[in-house]
């Protein structure tokens, strides 16, 4: 049953890799103004979910809707609405931190106020001072940080995120939060996997968990 | 047994087993039916190498006695002391910009932060790249002196003629090979010194410049011209390389190489005494620099040249030029000012700016041999010949064309994300190399002699023609790659596969039939019709090999 008012909708979604289930069939809302989290072990399917839910990785069964857009067969529409930062980002060798962040802008028709925005960001995640370096030159905090301003600097609705923090300080943690509260607040949702309780508590609306594919309501 | 001796001697045998392995030896395999393939493999490749080395030996032999006023002895001692001096002074002036001590990642975590001796450490790593290094000198070494026995005994190979070989050959590498070894220790000690404790000894660097400066100041200004014996230029010579020009004159001696079978062993057991003296001082010298050698900093300094290397030994090019790219693409850029159109053509912009910052001497070859094969393909006379281009030409523009695909495919979450469908996508990814290769190719076709109809007819057909190749090349690499293995953390596009033989097979086919229409156009009676034919069946199959891409991109899994 298709939910029109839902950010981010999956029916019946499963995904298997040659015999090993990953993922057993589920259903799943994200309904506007919302945040949940997943949380699981190592090796439960929760990046193969962020995989799935984002369309970059095709589902064995089942449909994902994004703000109403099917994610295959409306892929453009769908992709305006969805923002996704996995836990190792990586960027393109050749072009700066702010190169990067100016051709995500671009490719989404982003660039009103771009300089300041752009800007801003950069400074809030202490990226401002490398901000003209390569990527490939950052520690592994860093490039997440990068990540997480690409998918700032860009309008989205719905943000799935693969473990978040797992790389960043505990400034930077609190910077996150606070991201994800003000987006919250101007009715954006956000679908997170990770390890971090304390980011899970202090602002999931729902919790999930995944185990050996079978995903269930509920924190632990 | 001492751990790391017992971790690098491990790996010394790993590599002597992969080249072993490439001549069909199998070190680990100790059944009796084994060993006696062994013995008779190593037979064979004796016989081999003796054939070899003698044909390769005669040819030099030709070329030597080519050449005026030769005198060989005198032209083996100048090679010899040519190729040691070189080689070493190139590899100082690497060691004083880099560690000679080379540690990979693995080397990086364990060895550098266990409390073992740096002297033992060191000492393992040099003779297992010394015994890789002086493998070049002496294959050198065996060919000069089986051309050295050819000028003197002309002919037929007798027994007595590879007796005489294996004789020589011997002698000079015991010669040879102890003053290799005690050159290259020499170089690392230099390097270790570098290395000392945490201070770096810049002034170390310029050993290299300095050291060719008075080589080269003292090879060319005559003895007399410098003033008194005692200045520094006349000194330079007999100190500086004395001992290596001592030992190769005795080695080499005159009477030995000219008089067979009249060796001076006197004079040959100087040489091998002087060579295995400077070998050991040498290699002592090394032990007591690195001492106090500091293993982190080598590690700092090499691990990414670690990754290079083994990217070179299993035949990586693309991880190779990534690497080399990514060092040289370092410090602050000037944002660029290509990335200023909105919506899907900023994917132009960006590879416009991509291929300006990584432009190479390679990719630009990439592109003409492209055009150029092209050009090969409508010249060929034969169809056979026309074959053998075409499969080349296949190949080239599925290289060239899918560069910028492969690059985004390594960056799937960013490239799979952006709100385009897949049509945006592959325009703007192709129109680059696609423009390129075309405009090279028709370049060509301009150039070259052919009939002014043929010449129309290869000019309009080329546009689709590459395309269709591209779109069969990308095809090939999407219907290859799984979006799993994409998302793996990776070092450069080694996740990406390449195009395979079933884009090779697909641009065959894609290609083919337009061009049998075309030679069908200049031989056949209504040559018009069949030339509107190559048109159109060009652009068909081109619409069709694109359709094949998104297929493969939008199923991808």
């Amino acid at each position: 049953m298709e939910n029109e008012s839902a950010y981010l909708q999956a029916v019946n979604l499963s995904h298997t890799y040659g015999s090993n289930q990953v993922l057993a069939p589920f259903e799943l809302t994200v309904s506007p103004g919302e945040i949940v989290s997943v949380r699981g072990p190592n090796g439960s399917g929760k990046s193969t979910l962020l995989l799935c839910l984002a369309g970059l990785l095709r589902p064995s069964t089942g449909d994902v809707t994004v703000c109403g857009h099917d994610i295959y067969e409306d892929e453009p529409a769908a992709k305006r609405c969805l923002a996704f930062v996995p836990d190792v980002p990586r960027f393109y060798l050749e072009m700066t931190a702010w190169e990067h962040l100016r051709f995500v802008a671009l490719a989404h028709d982003a660039e009103d106020d771009f300089e300041t925005r752009a800007e801003a960001l950069l400074t809030e995640f202490g990226l401002a001072g490398v901000r003209d370096q390569f990527p490939h030159q950052f520690s592994r905090g860093m490039r997440l940080k990068l990540g997480l301003v690409l998918a700032f600097i860009r309008p989205f609705k719905i943000l799935l995120l693969d473990e978040p923090t797992s790389a960043l300080d505990a400034a930077a943690t609190k910077l996150v939060r606070e991201h994800l509260a003000a987006k919250r607040a101007a009715g954006a949702s956000c679908l997170m996997v990770t390890h971090d309780p304390e980011l899970s508590g202090a602002l999931a609306d729902r919790s999930f968990r995944l185990q050996d594919g079978l995903f269930t309501a509920g924190p632990e | 047994m001492n751990p790391i001796r017992m971790l690098y001697g491990r790996r010394l045998m790993a590599r002597l087993a992969y080249w072993l392995s490439a001549l069909g030896l199998n070190l680990r395999d100790t059944s009796t039916g084994n060993r006696v393939y062994t013995v008779y493999l190593l037979v064979f490749w004796l016989i081999w190498a003796v054939a070899v080395f003698a044909l390769v030996g005669s040819n030099v032999a030709t070329v030597f006695r080519a050449l005026p006023n030769f005198d060989l002895p005198a032209l083996w001692v100048t090679l010899a002391l040519l190729a040691l001096t070189g080689w070493s002074l190139w590899t100082l002036w690497q060691a004083g910009q880099r560690s000679p001590f080379i540690f990979t990642e693995e080397d990086a975590y364990l060895v550098s932060q266990t409390p073992v001796r740096r002297s033992t450490v060191a000492l393992a790593l040099f003779f297992s790249n010394w015994a890789e290094l002086v493998v070049p000198f002496m294959l050198g070494t065996i060919i000069f002196c089986f051309a050295g026995v050819e000028v003197r005994l002309p002919g037929d190979l007798t027994p007595e003629k590879v007796l005489e070989y294996v004789r020589y050959s011997g002698q000079a590498l015991l010669v040879v090979v102890p003053l290799h070894l005690a050159l290259q220790a020499l170089v690392w000690a230099l390097g270790a010194t570098r290395l000392r404790g945490h201070r770096d000894q810049p002034w170390l660097r310029a050993a290299a410049p300095v050291l060719l400066a008075l080589i080269a100041a003292s090879a060319l200004i005559p003895a007399g011209l410098g003033g008194s014996a005692a200045t520094p230029v006349n000194f330079a010579r007999p100190v500086l390389l004395w001992p290596v020009w001592a030992a190769l004159t005795a080695g080499f001696d005159p009477a030995a190489l000219i008089d067979l079978g009249q060796a001076s062993p006197a004079s040959w057991l100087l040489a091998v005494g002087l060579a295995v003296v400077a070998a050991v001082a040498a290699v002592g010298l090394l032990a007591l620099a690195t001492g106090r050698l500091s293993l982190s900093r080598a590690a700092q300094e090499t691990a990414s040249h670690a990754s290079l290397l083994l990217a070179r030994s299993y035949g990586r090019t693309d991880v190779v030029d990534y690497l080399q790219m990514r060092a040289r693409l370092k410090g602050e850029r000037k944002p660029s000012r290509l990335l200023a159109t909105p919506g899907h053509r900023v994917l132009l912009s960006k590879d416009l700016l991509q291929t300006g910052r990584t432009l190479t001497v390679a990719v630009v070859l990439g592109w003409l041999v492209a055009g150029g094969l092209a050009v090969g393909v409508f010249i060929s006379p034969s169809i056979p010949l026309k074959l053998l281009v075409g499969a080349l030409w296949v190949l080239a523009v599925g290289r060239a064309t899918t560069l910028r695909l492969r690059s985004d495919l390594a960056h799937w979450w960013i490239l799979r994300l952006l709100p385009f469908d897949s049509g945006a996508v592959f325009r703007m990814d192709f129109a680059l190399p696609w423009g390129l290769t075309v405009a090279f190719g028709a370049l060509g076709l301009l150039v070259v002699d052919l009939p002014p109809v043929y010449r129309l007819g290869a000019l309009v057909l080329l546009p689709a023609l590459v395309a269709s190749l591209a779109c069969a090349a990308g095809s090939d690499i999407l219907r290859q790659a799984h979006v799993r293995t994409l998302m793996v953390p990776s070092l450069a596009v080694e996740n990406v596969p390449q195009m395979g033989i079933g884009g090779l097979l697909q641009g065959a086919v894609s290609v083919a039939i337009p061009l049998a229409l075309l030679e069908a156009a200049m031989v056949q009676p209504g040559g018009a019709l069949f030339l509107a034919g190559a048109v159109v069946s060009a652009l068909f199959i081109a619409v069709i090999n694109l359709g094949v891409m998104m297929s493969a991109y939008r199923w991808m899994r």
